[in-house]
């Protein structure tokens, strides 16, 4: 059948959809091509190889090892041949780490990373709404002057403080949780809570004035001469107002998040993505650095898209444009 | 007939840091069962607290104090700190100026209908979709299937001043304030909603307390008209003699300042000179005599005593009509 | 709008909250300049002594290598301060500019300009400070450089944003025409005009800047990739201190606290001159 005429036959909702869908994916592979492009560069025109560092290799050697990696052919061709592999799911073999490639280092890291983020994401979100959402509800009340206390102390207090800091309160004085490593669900309290906390900080004051923005609204005003609950006023009806720029922030937050997650598993000793990169950025371990800032793009925008999608599904302005 | 609300001796102040502002002033006044009542003064002067505090809709900062505070036979007071959801959008129902900010852009019509409906009613899902229906015929809105389906953005200004009335009768309250229902909306719809309002007060009993700064709207369909000058009932009388035969001077400078009503001998239009006092000024004397032309040194110094006769009340040394 | 900002800058200075976190800044900043003059034999290490714990002698203990950590501390803020100031000031050098060329010409060029700055905002500035580190490797001597340059360079997209919807306001304004009318060149208007005019929400946001670049810079050496060895910052110190932490808990908390510390005075202080200066403005 024509695509034409299945997409006309659609119910305005869908057309939407599937014009979100096909612009988002496009906008994708833009912004992904564009990062590969310029790190891919950025790299190879930095001074000094990745094998002329500290030990250098004695110059037969030093040639098979840049012939292995393909260093000495032109360098856009060096660039069609990453993205030609890349298109195969291939970020190439990691230049420090001989016998693995780049997605096998990924392979072994991504969960660990990936758990401990989505843990602290959750908890943000999980924590910092409710809360933010509680303090503008009784403004000037007890929670939201413990709300401001938390807010101040979760800008000020870096992720890579706050680590250490927790380790000692509650692993090395209390004995609540094991001060390292990933073994156990539990083990994931300690590094979720240093992650998430500043994020933290920042969903609550977002949601709070978000939320003190609309509950001032005549909308509001009419749903409480309604005879609606509190709790249906706060959800129902402030809340879709006030949550578009906590979704904006969360783009932000798992950046942040992606960031941080570097520091606090070298603090917790947990063996993830951010120990490789760390190592392969001060080692010119090229292909890593690449793989895991792609890998890292690939995720923001996903989630940039994701946003979008919930601002749409959130706010009926939006669709119809 | 009888008062469905009654006002006695009531008091609103804001507190404002250190000082506060009274905006209501020992304001008494009876609605009457089936009626619609006008409540008739400039922005400031208080006629919306007046109201708000009747359903608890007043911010925390204001305090209410009443002799008397009854709805049918209930003490607003004390429900409204019990329980408000008993009275708000139950027994009174509410709705204000600007349908547009009124309704919630995010959600769709028929789940701002049914939520009121299944929270008041106690009703299943289908029942409110189904009392949401006939609420909205009720307003007589095109298409009633269709609008529920429907966001606020996608109907037009009138569409939604109706569903918010609409709303606001869904549990079937036994009074409707309307707050300036009609000021933005354009003259044609304007007299539209007038007359869904007589409609609805003659269909179902309704009584209606419409507050207006719009003498001209309120004498197309009140039966009764207060006017308030700074947080006090300067007059209050049937609608017929408060247009035809002011006692007020500020009421007849009201009266002055509209534009004709049909069938009316053109006359000149004039503002009143000067500027309504500001709630934290008024102190002593009469509130309206620094712009009033009949005002004398007494008026600037005691409070005028509410005067009652044949009806209908004024609060003015000298009154028109009633010169020596 | 200037007027504005005068009436409004008393109300800052009796701040009193914020009036005291600036006396900490100040505390701190001479402090730390002052220190290499009066301290220089006692930051030697003294490997006999080893790691003590805070004693009257030295006021917060001493590392393993026997070096005072109060020393090496104010050695530390000095290093954060000056990372911390220069960057903030490569941010606003950059960011000002460029608000301002997008708010005055507007249109099709404002257009440009901004959505590159909405690309870089989209682009997390870890990875860009990651191909940076891999680009500078880790040669001693340039880390300093490169802390300055990589942390300007990705500060300066809100500042843009704060400026350019001022000069977008701003040029609308008679003055702005009037100058354009009687041929005074693009270039002055932007400078003589616009900038003075956006100057409040400038200093207020880079109040808020300091903080932000002393935290990545921190966060770089706690990584161990920013500043290089033998100098130390607060990160590098809380780096070193989480190597022994079970054993000497002071190393970590003393930077550690003094880091937090710092950081909430000037946020504290931008938030106080962000309310002075522009109520509007929004954490971003």
């Amino acid at each position: 059948m024509d695509p034409a005429r299945i997409i006309g036959k659609m119910t305005p909702a869908a057309r939407f959809w599937i014009r979100f869908a096909a612009r988002r994916a496009a906008r994708a592979l833009i912004v992904i091509f564009i990062v590969a492009a310029a790190s891919f560069f950025l790299l190879r025109a930095a001074p000094g190889g990745p094998f002329s560092g500290d030990r250098a290799l004695p110059p037969s050697i030093l040639r098979i090892v840049e012939e292995r990696y393909r260093l000495n052919d032109p360098i856009y061709l060096q660039f069609f041949h990453y993205l030609q592999n890349l298109l195969r799911g291939d970020l190439g073999p990691s230049f420090r780490n001989a016998d693995f490639t780049v997605q096998d280092l990924i392979a072994i890291g991504l969960p660990k990373t990936a758990a401990i983020g989505a843990c602290a994401l959750l908890f943000a979100i999980g924590i910092g709404l409710p809360l933010g959402v509680a303090a503008a509800a009784r403004r000037s009340g007890a929670i939201d002057r413990i709300a401001g206390g938390i807010a101040v102390a979760g800008l000020a207090v870096p992720n890579f403080v706050l680590g250490p800091f927790l380790v000692m309160f509650f692993s090395l004085i209390l004995h609540w949780f094991e001060p390292g490593g990933l073994e156990a669900p539990a083990d994931l309290v300690l590094p979720a809570v240093a992650l998430g906390m500043g994020p933290l900080a920042v969903i609550l004051r977002l949601a709070r004035a978000g939320m003190l923005d609309v509950l001032s609204l005549d909308y509001i005003q009419f749903a409480r001469a309604k005879g609606l609950r509190e709790r249906t006023i706060l959800f129902r009806h402030a809340l879709p107002g006030a949550i578009s720029p906590v979704l904006t922030y969360l783009g932000p937050a798992c950046a942040a998040i992606l960031a941080g997650s570097l520091v606090v598993e070298s603090i917790f000793s947990i063996p993830g993505i951010g120990g490789y990169v760390v190592r392969g950025a001060a080692n010119r371990d090229y292909p890593l650095v690449m793989g895991v800032v792609l890998l890292g793009t690939a995720f923001l925008v996903i989630m940039n898209t994701i946003v979008d999608a919930l601002y749409a599904a959130i706010d009926p302005r939006i669709r119809r444009s | 007939m009888s008062a469905i609300l009654t006002i006695e001796h009531l008091n609103i102040e804001y507190e404002t840091g250190a000082s506060s502002v009274k905006v209501v002033r020992d304001v008494s006044l009876q609605i009457e069962e089936g009626s619609i009542t006008g409540v008739v003064g400039e922005s400031g002067s208080g006629k919306s607290s007046l109201f708000r505090a009747a359903i608890g809709l007043l911010p925390p900062s204001a305090r209410v104090e009443a002799k008397q505070l009854q709805f049918n036979g209930v003490d607003l007071i004390q429900q409204l700190r019990r329980n408000p959801r008993a009275i708000r959008g139950r027994r009174i129902g509410m709705v204000f100026q600007d349908a547009t900010a009124s309704l919630n852009p995010y959600l769709r019509i028929g789940t701002q209908l049914a939520e009121s409906a299944a929270e008041h009613l106690n009703i299943s899902k289908t029942a409110a979709r189904e009392r949401a229906l006939d609420a909205l015929a009720e307003v007589a809105v095109p298409d009633p299937p269709g609008v529920l389906r429907r966001f606020p953005h996608e109907l037009s200004g009138g569409q939604r001043q109706r569903v918010a009335i609409a709303i606001a009768l869904i549990a079937n309250p036994e009074l409707l304030v309307a707050d300036e229902p009609t000021t933005a909306l354009d003259p044609i719809l304007q007299l539209q909603i007038i007359q869904l309002l007589k409609s609805l007060r003659a269909r179902r009993g309704l009584s209606i307390v419409l507050i207006s700064h719009d003498l001209g709207l309120v004498a197309a369909c009140a039966d009764r008209v207060a006017v308030l000058y700074a947080g006090r009932v300067v007059e209050e009388a049937d609608a017929r003699a408060i247009f035809t035969n002011p006692r007020h001077p500020y009421t007849r400078a009201l009266l002055t300042s509209i534009a004709p009503l049909r069938g009316e001998r053109p006359r000149r239009l004039c503002a009143i000179d000067g500027h309504p006092p500001s709630p934290a000024s008024v102190d002593a004397g009469c509130a309206f005599a620094p712009r009033c032309s009949n005002a004398t040194d007494e008026c600037s110094l005691q409070i005028p005593v509410v005067e009652s006769s044949g009806g209908r009340r004024h609060a003015c040394l000298h009154p028109i009509g009633d010169r020596p | 709008m200037s007027a504005d900002a005068n009436r409004k800058g008393p109300r800052f200075v009796e701040h009193r909250a914020a009036r005291a976190w600036i006396l900490c800044i100040m505390i701190l900043t001479a402090a730390s300049f002052a220190a290499p003059i009066f301290t220089n034999a006692e930051s030697a290490q003294n490997l006999a002594l080893g790691a003590t714990p805070p004693s009257w002698a030295h006021l917060l203990g001493t590392d393993a290598l026997g070096r005072d950590l109060a020393i090496r501390m104010l050695d530390g803020a000095r290093i954060s301060l000056l990372i911390g100031a220069g960057a903030t000031l490569l941010s606003v050098l950059i960011g000002v500019p460029y608000g301002a060329a997008a708010g005055y010409f507007g249109g099709r060029a404002d257009g440009l300009l901004m959505a590159a700055v909405d690309i870089l905002y989209g682009l997390p500035s870890i990875l860009f400070v990651l191909l940076l580190l891999a680009w500078f490797g880790r040669e001693p001597g340039q880390s300093m450089l490169f802390l300055f340059i990589g942390l300007g360079a990705i500060s300066w997209l809100t500042t843009a944003r704060i400026v350019r919807a001022r000069c977008l306001a701003i040029r609308e304004l008679d003055f702005v025409t009037s100058a354009r009318l009687s041929g005074v060149s693009h270039a002055r208007i932007i400078l003589k005009h616009l900038i003075p005019q956006t100057s409040g929400a400038v200093i207020a946001y880079a109040t808020l800047t300091m903080p932000r670049v002393m935290m990545e810079e921190a966060f770089l050496s706690f990584l161990g990739l920013g500043v290089a060895p033998p100098r130390a910052s607060w990160g590098t110190l809380l780096n070193d201190g989480m190597q022994s932490f079970r054993e000497y808990p002071w190393l970590v908390l003393a930077p550690g606290i003094a880091l937090a510390v710092t950081l909430a005075a000037f946020y504290n202080i931008g938030d106080a001159l962000r309310d002075a200066f522009d109520p509007r403005e929004r954490p971003r």
